[in-house]
């Protein structure tokens, strides 16, 4: 566009400069003419004036001084150009301007001219230089009345007088001035500074091939130059003047523009290319630019979105996308009937390792976990991380049980492969809860629950195992959340009762301590016992104010008892391990002591054999604390773990109770009886007190005071009653 | 240092020297006037625009009237090419081109030296050139600066 703007304009340039120049040339010859025609005129005016003049001068006076007359006078035009000579019928120069042509015989003129009184026109050459004669005869009347030969009078001028106005600066070298005769003969002419004579000029032809030769210049071409030319003829004289203008000059500045022209648009066309160029390269550049900033804001926003709906850590679709995936798929299975099944997998020692091994131990485990499970089902079937160490499958088109128990045979296995996590091998397993669409449910928060259920129940069932939800297990549920829900207000509204199970001396029987535990009396569920609520007291952060609460009231009932005046006992109370290592545990005894008044001495706290196990310094240090008190401690359940003896020995442990398969295996073979004397026996020789546990009947315990070479030091009733039953009996 | 110079450079310095100072054989040519004349002095710019017809004052206003021999006499050609540096030719094309033109006419042209000579005593404006020959004690000579 740009570059046929610039190349048409330049074109509309040198085209109008040429027409303007065309024109210019025109009205320049035009003018040249007319001047021209104006000297030529005036010039041969003067030479006719002058011929009369003489021949007046001459047919008035004597013949032998007319010139020099005329010449003192000043009367005739400058010798210096101007050749006057009288002649007489004979042809000899009787008188002359120039003195070097006296006496010589000059050629007669055309009779015609001689008898016609007329400016006759010739020329001669003289010298070197062309000359152009002017004559008229020196006495006309006479002549044409004798009819005989006359004088005449002749001046001879140089021809180039005639083109000396010529001027290169207007007419350049190849321009022309021209004298021409009638009979198209060039008297004279000029072109630059050459002068040319005798050559034939067809300026007849040229004046009828134009309808106005002599005011509008037209072109000829002549002796190879075109010219610009008018020709005009001269009123009174048999003379054409002819001025031409060299075409090819008069434009050589136009055509010199014309190139510069040209150039120029060709420099502008390059220059507008590389502009063009540059701006195309710095749009493409742009364009590219703006791009990429697009490319990355879809890449980013593709990024968001998979942020959105995946999990950071495993890369594993989230909650969000994991609920909208089985959204589809509820729509689905309407529509084409298909079923699916929901996998609830639950990691069971995770927080295990979180805790031990660090969270990015816990963080990497997750992720081979992620990967394990991945790799476990069909690529159809999607994998989801619902946070923490919860995942859930999601499978495609099964409907029957012996469909998913092998994939979940495989999941169970795949998990229970050994972990390599900070350097160290690890074991997990997971528990597996299963829903089935659409038996188990028909929208996403239904099976969700189901099968969360269900993996509950495998929880609850010892662990990595796959359960499958059942509506009796929905029914287990609602009771746990009748619990669940009823632990929150059951310390508030004093739902929780202690009972009591006494201890008793072997010889005599009499009644040395009190073991105190837990009941809660559920408004509707009746009589609980703690493995029915704690574990959901403990996952609901109840457990610790429980244990708390049973702490206190152990000991205030005690100090009830003394002030009633019953003989001071011992009251023990079984401290769960999560108690036991609670930070605040010792806290807890100081303040239950204080606030009772209770002595130390009497208390009795109840530990596992299995938690001595578990952390044998930890243990140490928390019994060491526990003794600078003067607060007794227990082992219960004696004989069922495996304690090593050492540890044993160095913890400072006063009473150890035998657990009830122990002491029923006093009664059974020899090498039961041996086996279970010499546990007994061993507590005794490391100082601590034995007593028998789960001593049912009083048969029973009539049977081991009988047998004094049991080395119990006494026995617990098998049965609890509370406070006031207690009481009562204690009467 | 002429030992240094090309054997054209030389030739070219004597031609140039040798143009200087050399006067033609012929008699020498001098510009006068009448003895009454009102100036003794023209400079060779002043010379040539009078006998040009490029002008009739000169300094002070004062009309000059040139004169001039006929084509063909020695003195001519010596006082045009000497003192207006131009050839007769060319003085016969200026006067062709300026008579032709309409601008002027040529100085008048007397036939010898003798005639100028007998001029310039009777017109006091007239300025002319004359074989050194006929000089004599009615004339100056013009010096030409």
């Amino acid at each position: 566009m740009m570059l046929l703007i610039i190349w048409g304009s330049t074109y509309f340039l040198v085209n109008k400069e040429r027409i303007s120049i065309e024109r210019q040339a025109k009205l320049s010859v035009g003018e040249i003419t007319d001047t021209y025609e104006a000297r030529v005129v005036r010039a041969l005016r003067e030479i006719d004036t002058t011929l009369k003049l003489v021949r007046f001068t001459a047919n008035s006076r004597d013949h032998s001084s007319v010139l020099n007359v005329l010449n003192e006078q000043r009367l005739l035009p400058p010798a210096l150009l101007f050749t006057i000579s009288i002649v007489d019928s004979q042809g000899m120069v009787v008188e002359t301007t120039d003195p070097g042509l006296l006496g010589q015989r000059l050629t007669p003129p055309a009779q015609a001219m001689l008898d016609g009184d007329y400016l006759a026109v010739g020329e001669k050459g003289a010298y070197q230089a062309k000359q152009i004669t002017f004559t008229r005869p020196l006495r006309p009347e006479q002549e044409s009345a004798q009819g005989g030969g006359s004088g005449w009078v002749i001046i001879a001028i140089d021809a180039n007088y005639f083109v000396s106005s010529y001027e290169v600066r207007s007419l350049g070298q190849q321009g022309l001035l021209a004298l021409v005769s009638a009979e198209g003969i060039v008297r004279v002419r000029r072109s630059g500074d050459t002068i040319h004579s005798g050559e034939l000029m067809d300026i007849g032809a040229w004046k009828s091939s134009t309808l106005d030769a002599v005011s509008a210049p037209f072109m000829t071409h002549w002796q190879g130059v075109e010219r610009y030319t008018l020709v005009r003829e001269l009123y009174d004289f048999p003379l054409s003047i002819v001025v031409g203008l060299s075409a090819q000059e008069q434009l050589a500045a136009a055509h010199q523009l014309a190139r510069n022209y040209w150039q120029r648009a060709g420099w502008t066309s390059g220059l507008l290319l590389i502009i063009l160029a540059m701006l195309g390269r710095l749009s493409w550049q742009l364009q590219w630019a703006r791009q990429r900033v697009m490319e990355e804001r879809v890449s980013h926003a593709q990024q968001v979105e998979h942020l959105a709906f995946h999990d950071m850590l495993t890369d594993l679709p989230n909650r969000a996308f994991l609920s909208h995936l089985i959204t589809q798929a509820v729509k689905l299975g309407g529509r084409h009937s298909e079923s699916f099944a929901l996998l609830f997998l639950d990691l069971d020692r995770f927080k295990l390792i979180n805790d031990t091994l660090g969270h990015d131990a816990g963080d990497l485990l997750l992720q081979e976990v992620a990967r394990r499970l991945t790799s476990s089902v069909r690529e159809s079937d999607v994998v989801a991380r619902l946070g923490g160490d919860e995942f859930v499958i999601l499978l495609s088109k099964v409907s029957r049980r012996d469909q998913i128990e092998p994939i979940g045979k495989k999941i169970l296995s795949a998990a229970r492969e050994p972990f390599m996590l900070a350097g160290q091998e690890c074991h997990i397993s997971v528990s597996i809860g299963v829903s089935l669409y659409p038996f188990d449910g028909l929208d996403e928060q239904t099976l969700m629950k189901s099968a969360d259920m269900a993996m509950y129940q495998a929880k609850q069932l010892g662990k990595n195992n796959i359960q499958f939800y059942t509506d009796e297990l929905s029914a287990e549920m609602d009771v746990r959340l009748t619990l669940e829900s009823g632990l929150h207000r059951a310390l508030a509204s004093h739902e929780f009762r202690l009972f009591f199970q006494s201890k008793h001396d072997v010889e005599v029987g009499s009644t040395l301590g009190m073991e105190a535990l837990l009941r809660w009396q559920h408004p509707t569920l009746g009589l609980l016992e703690p493995a029915q609520f704690m574990p959901l007291a403990e996952e609901s952060g109840l457990a610790m104010p429980i244990a708390q609460w049973v702490l206190e009231n152990a000991c205030r009932q005690n100090m009830l008892w003394q002030q009633e005046g019953f003989p001071t006992l011992t009251m023990a109370v079984n401290i769960s391990a999560r108690q036991f290592y609670d930070n605040s545990f010792v806290e807890s005894i100081k303040e239950a002591l204080a606030t009772t008044g209770m002595d130390p001495r009497l208390l009795e706290l109840e530990i596992t054999e299995s938690m001595l196990l578990q952390n044998v310094q930890r243990t140490a240090s928390i019994f060491a604390e526990i003794k600078k008190l003067g607060v007794m401690i227990a082992v219960d359940d004696f004989g069922t773990g495996y304690s090593s003896l050492s540890d044993l020995n160095a913890l400072p442990v006063d009473t150890l109770k035998v657990s009830s398969s122990v002491v029923k295996r006093l009664s059974g073979t020899r090498r039961d009886q041996q086996l279970s004397s010499s546990v007994i026996e061993l507590g005794k020789c490391l100082g601590m007190e034995v007593f028998a546990k789960g001593v049912a009947s009083h048969e029973q315990a009539h049977f081991i005071g009988s047998h004094s070479s049991l080395p119990f030091h006494g026995f617990y009733s098998n049965e609890p009653l509370s406070a006031e039953e207690n009481g009562q009996k204690e009467k | 240092m002429l030992k240094r110079l090309t054997g054209s450079g030389i030739s070219f310095l004597l031609g140039a020297m040798l143009s200087m100072t050399y006067h033609p054989a012929s008699a020498e040519v001098l510009v006068v006037v009448s003895a009454e004349a009102p100036f003794t002095r023209l400079t060779s710019s002043d010379l040539r625009d009078v006998y040009l017809g490029r002008r009739t004052l000169i300094v002070n206003g004062v009309q000059v009237v040139p004169l001039d021999l006929t084509e063909g006499t020695a003195a001519r050609s010596e006082f045009y090419t000497h003192y207006t540096g131009q050839t007769p030719a060319q003085i016969k094309s200026h006067w062709a081109r300026q008579i032709f033109t309409g601008r002027g006419q040529p100085p008048q042209a007397l036939s010898n030296s003798r005639a100028v000579v007998e001029r310039l005593v009777s017109d006091a404006k007239a300025l002319g050139y004359i074989d050194s020959s006929f000089l004599d004690e009615r004339l100056r000579v013009v010096t030409i600066e």
